[in-house]
């Protein structure tokens, strides 16, 4: 298990110097500049002297060096536009998208599952019709418009939950007040990552139905009952658990649309502003939480391949 | 008992007139959408159309723009300038405190403009506007304060009224005025009529009434600024009740906005301008027939009615109807004229080739139109791309991200033609914007140098006589209306939505009205 646990740390740490690499060099070969260099109302002579400021007349490879070398300090540098430190932004923006993350994976992860088991115990009957046509909406309707359309239902026709922000401007920390401005984010987000949790969880439990050792459960009288819970669901949990690691690393990344319609600060936004202002900085910052996180969801999945079916182990 | 009543009553009177008129005085909080988060320093690079909101509020300037356009006191009282036109000396206002409660003096000034705006090495936003042409700025007495110019510069007073708020020494002196991020990112102190009372950075801006600002009081107790950078979510939540004021970016909203029972809109007129540039550095681009072709082939009404909404008028050269007596309407115009522009090219020797495409010497008119992915450009491209196609003109659209665009066209230079708007301080003096000297590294975009051109920008620069200013910058616009360093196409006016509860706005801009913030109430 240690050995396993060190192998892969070992590999996550070269995954993340080439990642860390290419990045830094696309981004600098990227056309434009950072954005307090590329405005209309700047003369030549305004912009050399922010170039030299910001250390822009230096060779890529030693402002990667020197990026470099302080990273592995954690110091992740300062925002080449607005000289805030790199940490504390990717510290207020982190735990917005976590936030967003948590809940709507909850509410995809409580409603999918169970929505998946039923579709595939009740094949080709009402539920999995159900299932099967909810999922293809929740794929289908692309999320600004769903989310547009929420904001003017609930929002501007009914007025029953805020349109945006993540809560009321003054107000301290309420409970009732949060729920309020999460609901319709969560919404959502939750409804864009629910039809991978029931055509997943489908398919795993039909496929683990079919098994052989399911058949003998059967043959030895146990309880339909018994038959999908116990011995079906938690072998048609691995895939389901894949699924959910693969959401949570692409939703770390941040959910641009919903984040961005309902005003909400968290990574996706920053992933686009810090790419429109050609802030290198933060770029960097991003691409090494991003990917420690893709790493280690990794980890993490492969350690519960282990605690789901006792006859995974890691050596 | 008669006495009693009478003075109960009175007291009542009394008690009702004083909350009365504190309702009138200070009430209530108002909430407007930005795109980003604001930087909340007007001289920092980072500063861009976000941070100009929070800006003109937090901190106050020498001038600001009056309600006319033309320069109106703010920090200063008055201003004059010596006899030579070298020295512009402004008296400054006594009773004004910083936010801190520091009192706010000369020394400020002088070194907000000599420290940050005009040292090179920081390269200031907006700092182009002075650089050139103030010298330094010299403290006589905590009141008055001088500029020193290089050449006689009458358009001084309307410069500082545009995003040239004044720092406080007493916090930047010793410091690197873009690495206070305490200030520029968090608490800035100014001495405007609100205050930083809470930034969550991506999400809103607060402010709060400050009580000892020099000027009238605010009425409005708070001013929020959202960040919200999708138009769509900004006018949901117009719609929704939530912003009180906003700039409609799109504008088949309208109807939509003015259906609501709260909301309304209101076109305003402004300096700004929408343009064609084409690259002077081609040869091509120097035959003033093809210029003029370019531009009577543009059925510009037609634009402005689907694209623009008929929010906008046609456009005779750079300077806006916005600025009343300088705009010289009496100048050559462009209608559309596809069949006059095709005689103005066979007049400079194109001739229709086999596919439709004009060819001199056997070279094809073609060119690249390039086109920044920002606001209305686009639709805008390909509408003009059309109309040159009508008249023989081979063009590609080359459509580009908004960062690789301004390195392409401003930085590098690199382009045949685009499509751009210029926002200008509320001035005629253009001269940044059309002089030779500008041309290559300033703002003169489409490398444009003419003799004529360069004698009355010089001349409308030195002189300070009013009439004489109308008069050389009426003989400005019929060059330039000739010669076409820009192919002119709309003035667009802003389109505000505003709530139906929102009082007290000025009939200026929102950005420009931001300078009016004190002013704003909420009331039926």
């Amino acid at each position: 298990m240690l050995s396993f646990f060190l192998r892969r740390a070992g590999e996550g740490v070269i995954v993340m110097l080439f990642v860390t690499i290419i990045t830094f060099f696309l981004v600098n070969l990227a056309p434009g500049g950072p954005a307090v260099m590329m405005r209309m109302d700047m003369t030549a002579e305004q912009r050399d002297a922010l170039a030299r400021r910001l250390n822009l007349d230096q060779p890529v490879h030693l402002r990667y060096a020197s990026w470099f070398g302080n990273a592995i300090r954690g110091d992740l540098g300062r925002s080449v536009n607005d000289n805030r430190r790199v940490n504390e932004i990717i510290g207020q923006r982190l735990p917005v998208t976590l936030n967003l993350t948590f809940w709507s994976l909850l509410v995809a992860v409580a409603i999918g599952v169970p929505l998946g088991v039923a579709a595939a115990v009740w094949r080709n009957g009402p539920v999995d019709y159900a299932a099967s046509v909810l999922s293809v909406l929740g794929l289908a309707i692309p999320s600004f418009w769903f989310a547009l359309l929420l904001i003017l239902l609930f929002s501007v026709t009914l007025g029953w939950l805020p349109s945006s922000g993540m809560r009321s401007v003054g107000v301290g920390f309420d409970v009732v007040d949060r729920a309020r401005y999460m609901v319709l984010p969560v919404t959502v987000l939750a409804t864009s990552a629910l039809p991978f949790m029931v055509r997943y969880t489908r398919s795993a439990m039909l496929s683990v139905i079919a098994e052989d050792y399911v058949r003998t459960a059967r043959a030895k009288g146990v309880r339909e009952r018994g038959v999908y819970f116990v011995h079906a669901f938690r072998n048609a949990l691995i895939p389901v658990v894949t699924q959910v690691g693969l959401l949570i690393a692409r939703l770390i990344g941040g959910a641009v649309v919903t984040e961005t319609i309902f005003g909400w600060p968290g990574m996706g936004r920053l992933a686009v502003e810090a790419s429109n202002g050609r802030d290198f900085t933060v770029i960097m910052g991003l691409t090494v939480v991003i990917a420690s996180v893709v790493i280690v969801t990794n980890l993490l999945v492969d350690l519960a391949y282990g605690l789901i079916d006792p006859r995974v182990r890691h050596a | 008992m008669t006495v009693r009543y009478l003075r109960r009553l009175f007291v009542a009177l009394v008690a009702s007139l004083a909350l009365a008129h504190g309702i009138a005085q200070a009430q209530g909080s108002v909430t407007i959408p930005i795109a980003a988060d604001p930087t909340m320093n007007p001289w920092h690079p980072n500063a861009f159309v976000e941070s100009v909101f929070s800006n003109r509020v937090l901190f106050a300037s020498l001038t600001k723009p009056g309600v006319d356009l033309q320069p109106a006191p703010d920090l200063a009282r008055s201003w004059s300038a010596s006899d030579d036109g070298l020295t512009w000396t402004f008296e400054l206002r006594d009773d004004v405190v910083w936010h801190d409660g520091e009192p706010f003096s000369a020394e400020d000034v002088a070194f907000t403009f000599n420290e940050i705006v005009l040292n090179a090495d920081l390269g200031a936003s907006g700092a182009a506007n002075f650089r050139n042409t103030v010298d330094r700025v010299e403290v006589i007495d905590p009141s008055t304060v001088a500029f020193h110019v290089r050449s006689p510069f009458s358009a001084l007073p309307a410069y500082l009224a545009y995003n040239a708020g004044i720092l406080p020494k007493h916090v930047f002196e010793g410091e690197d005025p873009w690495e206070l991020t305490s200030f520029n990112k968090g608490t800035p102190i100014g001495t405007g009529p609100f205050r930083v009372a809470e930034y969550v950075s991506g999400s809103y801006l607060t402010l709060e009434r400050f009580d000892d600002y020099f000027d009238e009081p605010a009425r409005l107790d708070f001013l929020t600024f959202r960040v919200l950078p999708d138009a769509n979510a900004q006018l949901a939540q117009m719609l929704a009740g939530d912003l009180d004021v906003m700039i409609v970016d799109n504008l088949a909203s309208i109807p939509q906005i003015d259906r609501s029972p709260n909301t309304l809109t209101y076109p305003v007129n402004q300096v700004n301008y929408y343009y064609v540039t084409v690259n002077h550095e081609r040869e091509l681009f120097n035959d003033i027939n093809l210029k003029r072709a370019l531009l009577h082939a543009i059925d510009r009404e037609a634009i402005i009615e689907s694209v623009m909404r008929g929010n906008g008028s046609l456009a005779t050269g750079p300077i806006s109807p916005a600025l009343q007596a300088y705009y010289n309407p009496n100048v050559r115009t462009y209608p559309y004229d596809p069949e006059g522009a095709v005689e103005l090219l066979e007049a400079s020797g194109w001739t229709r080739g086999d596919d439709g495409v004009m060819v001199k010497d056997g070279q094809r008119l073609a060119f690249v139109l390039d086109v920044g992915r920002n606001r209305d450009l686009e639709p805008i491209s390909a509408l003009v791309q059309d109309y040159w196609r009508d008249i023989g003109v081979d063009v590609s659209l080359n459509t580009l991200e908004w960062n690789a665009y301004i390195q392409k066209i401003v930085v590098q230079r690199d382009y045949d033609a685009t499509i751009n708007w210029w926002i200008t301080p509320a001035d005629p003096d253009v001269y940044a914007y059309y002089h030779s000297s500008a041309a290559g590294t300033g703002f003169n975009l489409p490398g444009y140098r003419d003799a004529t051109i360069d004698d009355l920008l010089e001349r409308g620069r030195a002189e300070s006589d009013v009439d004489a200013r109308i008069e050389i910058y009426r003989q400005f616009q019929e060059q330039v209306a000739e010669q076409l360093p820009y192919l002119f196409l709309w003035y667009p006016s802003e389109i505000q939505a505003r709530s139906v509860n929102l009082q007290g706005m000025v009939d200026l801009g929102l950005r420009d009205n931001m300078h009016y913030v004190n002013q704003w109430y909420l009331g039926d």
